[in-house]
């Protein structure tokens, strides 16, 4: 790729980190097993997608679109650069799409990746993607389930408008120890567990650290380049005397980057997460649990005779109680309660001698009621309701702001004060009628609420530069509807399934940057911001095949999203950036004999909606476009097939090796990642328009060894 | 270290992003007026033109048959004088805080643009240097200038090579120490094969230097027109009605940057 110097530091940054990318891998999913205490914590109207033969489990959920399903199949898929990746795979679900090519962020059912909420054992993620999303930040190899709610979301979460990811980790072998070790292209990781006390406790690290630098160092021009980054899960797991279990769970995500001391950015996660649960009664469970989370990033630049300091975070501290009573055989009740406080700085700049900061506090309380009701031999019927409350906290400025953006009062309210207070109910409600043990009819409508947003030019996919902001007097919560109704039915021997879903969703007080503004244009986040509402509609089919040498799935998405903001577009509705109208993918495992395991999945989208300018004009002698509509055009359409093949072999003992071998975009398709224009005087065409493919083909290779 | 760099070119050879000129089906949208009008003192000139069709590369939209009038609230009232080309112009004496509205009238419909006269910028310093940047080095201009220190204060400036453009942007003060704004505008990489041709500034060129002081709403619609490409929205127009464009009652100064030449430069640097 020719790089143009114009584009200065960003671009060597970028280009040293698409030189690295060009060694990464998508994978596949491991995510397996079960946890007694988390299934009973989730065993509520999931609308999980993974990928796994379980057309009866897919039957058994009660709320539509309802599949619960481990992903452990997942782990066979084609992987980039060796490296598995559980946002990438469930990129291949229906109603699920991929922000861009080679990205792990991932948007639902026309929401943005902004708003999907990411639990790792109940503690927030934020931004999960390491080099700047095209790896997700999670190991597999410490996951035990993963499950995505992208629809109906369960009343005990809440906190997202457009989907939740719920993982877990897993605890470690209270039995015997393991170990393992593997090697990417990208990367090298190992894990171990074991018993503490036998029986009674046990542990679980992995660790994964990726060796770009070492690449780096080899070449001329980036052998000072900082591009590393690293992952870190630590379980302790401890089985009480009174029928309980305690469980602290500790993960660091973060990544470093940097050219020299020209220039660092390093972002990432800290999170921290307590478990207890226990058996109160045979008809009474309980889950207590304290959560902590820890999202910073940061740039610093220095050039020619300026510096600059950039960071933010986001930190939430917060404690849940989950009870379930089961009172009989028809009615299974779920209530709780949550409390956190999360302090958010959207951002603290010092460039040269100016500083400015934007910090502020808020007080966050959730109480919910759910109850799974079995009526009659057809029906199923699950109600709830979450009720959100969010109080913005005095001791940080907040403002009154006119409509051309300017500052029209500062307020100032004591430390600690409530500034303003959302009360959101948020009902949850679907029904299950059951024609017979393979056919079902689902319908569901959900509420949910959004008081943390990410704000992201509309053009730019997941970023560590977003800036977060939260509700406060002027900024209001994202509120969702989401109506769904869906039809599953399998064969009577189960081989075959297939379901086709229906969903309408609108949302209240979608907020983007206003045009021209970018995030630096000022510190008082709320200036640069426009609010309106975006709505989206379509239609997901799906079938599996569940068993025999040959398994796998396709799947079809047709869907419409639109956003409507006054000030955007003369407040009409025009195509959110993310629309796109066909998503299809198509997955095939085929196990050969008992060694080699053989995976192809080939993707298909038509054209992103793209915002092109129509018409040009000259000002000081210089070009430039006018833009007639947002997202009126769209970008070609993206296609890919990968493909992989992995051998496992015992060894001496107990050891076991596996050897995987992949093709990421096996027919080298130029799938578009950047479209620019450019004035071409010299062309007929007076105006160039041209895509940037970020991948062409890219093998891989990852080699691991476990005992 | 040798087989890791093999595979580090292996890989990225194998890797490489691609970029390719694809065909888009541009949308025609009506011709909307384009206006770019600048009150100094002495002064005022207003260059009057149409945007043009995505695939039409004839420059030349210009507007010659507009009327475009000038007042004040310091009572000035007078009509521009068609100078051919779409430029209207006149003189007048601004005054420091006085507001000025601009009227041109194209085809029947008056589109309107108010503005208020800044002071001018003192520029304390100004001259190109050499930075080492990664494993290149970079030509730079320099940039000092003294501000007043009760407000926040604009400014655009705009570099000339042999009477022509050559690179234009926005500033501000916010952040000043004492008034004083310190401002490094990268001009090219010395020896840059890739570097577009464009760019480069050769020995013998002729340079110079205007740095204006313009409103706020001046300020965010060049802002908003220099980032337009990466944000592809259109910059909020100053005007009334449906036409692009600014209006900016600035107070410029400007410097004779002289005649470019590498070596000096490089002989200041290493003094």
């Amino acid at each position: 790729m020719t790089m143009n110097r114009k584009l200065t530091l960003i671009a060597l940054i970028c280009v040293a980190m698409l030189l690295a990318t060009k060694t990464a891998a998508q994978s596949p999913i491991i995510i397996a097993a079960t946890d007694t205490n988390a299934v009973l914590e989730r065993d509520t109207l999931a609308e999980v997608i993974a990928v796994s033969p379980a057309a009866k489990r897919r039957m058994a959920n009660t709320i539509i679109g309802a599949e619960k399903i481990e992903i452990k199949e997942l782990a066979k898929m084609p992987v980039l650069f060796g490296e598995r990746d559980l946002m990438k795979s469930i990129q291949l679900l229906p109603g699920v799409k991929s922000e861009s090519d080679g990205s792990s962020g991932y948007q639902v059912r026309g929401g943005t990746s902004a708003q999907n909420l990411i639990l790792l054992d109940n503690a927030i993620i934020y931004n999960a993607g390491h080099l700047m999303g095209l790896f997700s930040t999670f190991n597999e190899e410490a996951l035990t389930n993963a499950t995505l709610y992208k629809g109906q979301i369960p009343a005990q979460m809440g906190g997202a408008v457009s989907s939740v990811f719920d993982i877990s980790t897993k605890a470690g072998d209270m039995q015997n120890f393991h170990f393992g070790v593997g090697i990417g292209l990208l990367s090298a990781k190992a894990n171990i567990e074991g018993p503490l006390v036998r029986d009674r406790a046990s542990f679980l690290i992995t660790a994964r650290r990726s060796y770009l630098d070492v690449f780096l160092k080899a070449t001329k021009d980036y052998k000072d380049t900082k591009l590393n980054f690293f992952d870190v899960n630590a379980k302790v797991s401890l089985r009480l005397r009174n029928n309980g279990d305690l469980a602290i769970s500790y993960f660091q995500g973060r990544d470093n980057l940097g050219l020299k001391d020209i220039m660092s950015l390093k972002w990432g996660n800290q999170a921290w997460a307590v478990r207890w649960f226990h058996v109160a009664s045979d008809r009474l469970f309980c889950t207590t649990s304290a959560q902590l989370t820890n999202y910073k990033s940061s740039v610093t630049m220095t050039m020619l005779s300026s510096d600059y300091d950039m960071s933010g975070f986001v930190r939430h501290i917060g404690v849940q109680e989950m009870l379930t009573f089961v009172p009989n055989e028809s009615h299974r009740l779920k209530f709780g309660i949550q409390s956190q406080i999360v302090t958010l700085r959207s951002a603290e700049w010092k460039i040269n001698t100016l500083h400015e900061k934007e910090q502020r506090r808020a007080w966050q309380n959730d109480f919910w009621l759910n109850d799974d009701w079995r009526l009659g031999e057809h029906f199923d019927i699950s109600m709830g309701i979450r009720m959100n409350t969010f109080s913005a906290l005095g001791g940080s400025p907040y403002y009154n702001i006119n409509a051309d953006g300017s500052i029209a009062d500062t307020l100032h309210y004591a430390n600690g004060s409530i500034v303003h207070t959302y009360v959101t109910p948020e009902p949850r409600f679907s029904v299950k009628y059951k024609f017979n043990q393979r056919s079902s009819l689902k319908l569901g409508y959900s509420r949910t609420s959004q008081h943390i947003q990410a704000i992201r030019n509309s053009t730019s996919s997941s970023m560590p530069f977003d800036r977060y902001t939260m509700s406060s007097n002027i900024v209001k919560p994202e509120i969702a509807n989401q109506f769904s109704v869906g039809y599953f039915t399998a064969t009577a021997d189960e081989k075959y399934d297939f379901s086709v879903e229906a969903y309408y969703k609108n949302v209240d007080n979608v907020s983007d940057y206003k045009d021209g503004k970018a995030f630096y244009s000022e510190i008082e986040i709320e200036r640069l911001l426009l609010t309106g509402k975006g709505r989206s509609y379509g239609l997901e089919f799906c079938a599996h095949k569940n068993a025999g040498r040959f398994t796998g799935w396709a799947a079809y998405t047709l869907a419409w999203s639109q956003n409507k903001i006054d000030g955007i577009d003369g407040g009409h509705w025009y195509w959110a950036s993310n629309d796109r109208r066909h998503d299809i993918s198509i997955v095939g495992m085929y196990q050969l004999n008992s060694a080699w395991n053989m995976t192809a999945a080939w993707v298909y989208n038509t054209g992103q909606a793209l915002t092109a300018p129509s018409a040009k004009y000259e000002i000081s002698g210089q070009t430039y476009y006018y833009y007639a509509e947002r997202n009126g055009y769209r970008a070609p359409a993206n296609h890919r097939l990968d493909v992989s093949a992995t051998h496992t072999k015992k060894l001496k003992g107990k050891y076991e090796r596996q050897l995987s071998i992949g093709i990421y975009n096996l027919y080298a398709r130029q799938n578009p990642y950047l479209i620019m224009f450019s004035d071409d005087e010299k062309s007929n065409s007076g105006t160039k328009a041209e895509q940037v493919a970020l991948f062409s083909i890219v093998p891989s290779i990852s080699y691991t060894i476990k005992f | 270290m040798k087989a890791l760099k093999y595979i580090f070119i292996f890989t990225t050879i194998l890797t490489s992003s691609c970029t390719k000129e694809i065909e888009i089906d541009y949308h025609r949208v009506e011709p909307m007026p384009v206006i770019e009008a600048h009150l100094r003192d002495g002064g005022v000139m207003v260059y009057v033109s149409r945007t043009r069709d995505i695939q039409d590369n004839d420059r030349d939209k210009y507007v010659d048959g507009a009327t475009v009038h000038l007042s004040s609230d310091y009572g000035d009232n007078l009509q521009l004088k068609r100078m051919g080309d779409g430029l209207y112009a006149n003189f007048i004496a601004s005054h420091v805080g006085t507001e000025y509205t601009l009227d041109i009238d194209i085809d029947g419909t008056t589109y309107t643009a108010v503005s208020t006269m800044q002071p001018a910028p003192i520029i304390t310093s100004a001259q190109f240097d050499i930075s080492p940047i990664l494993t290149s080095n970079v030509v730079s201009l320099e940039l000092e200038m003294q501000t007043p220190t009760d407000a926040q204060y604009f400014y655009v400036y705009h570099i000339y090579r042999n009477g022509l453009l050559y690179k234009w942007n926005t500033f501000e003060n916010r952040g000043s120490d004492n008034g004083q704004v310190t401002k490094s505008v990268l001009c090219f990489y010395i020896g840059d094969a890739e570097d577009d041709e464009d760019e480069i500034i050769a020995d013998g060129d002729t340079m110079a230097l205007s740095i204006s002081c313009i409103e706020r709403k001046a300020y965010e619609y060049l802002y908003e027109l220099k980032t337009s490409t990466r944000t592809t929205a259109n910059p909020k127009s100053m005007f009334s009605g449906n036409a692009i464009g600014y209006f900016a009652a600035e107070g410029i100064a400007s410097r004779d940057l002289g005649i470019f030449n590498l070596d000096s430069i490089w002989q200041a640097v290493r003094k």
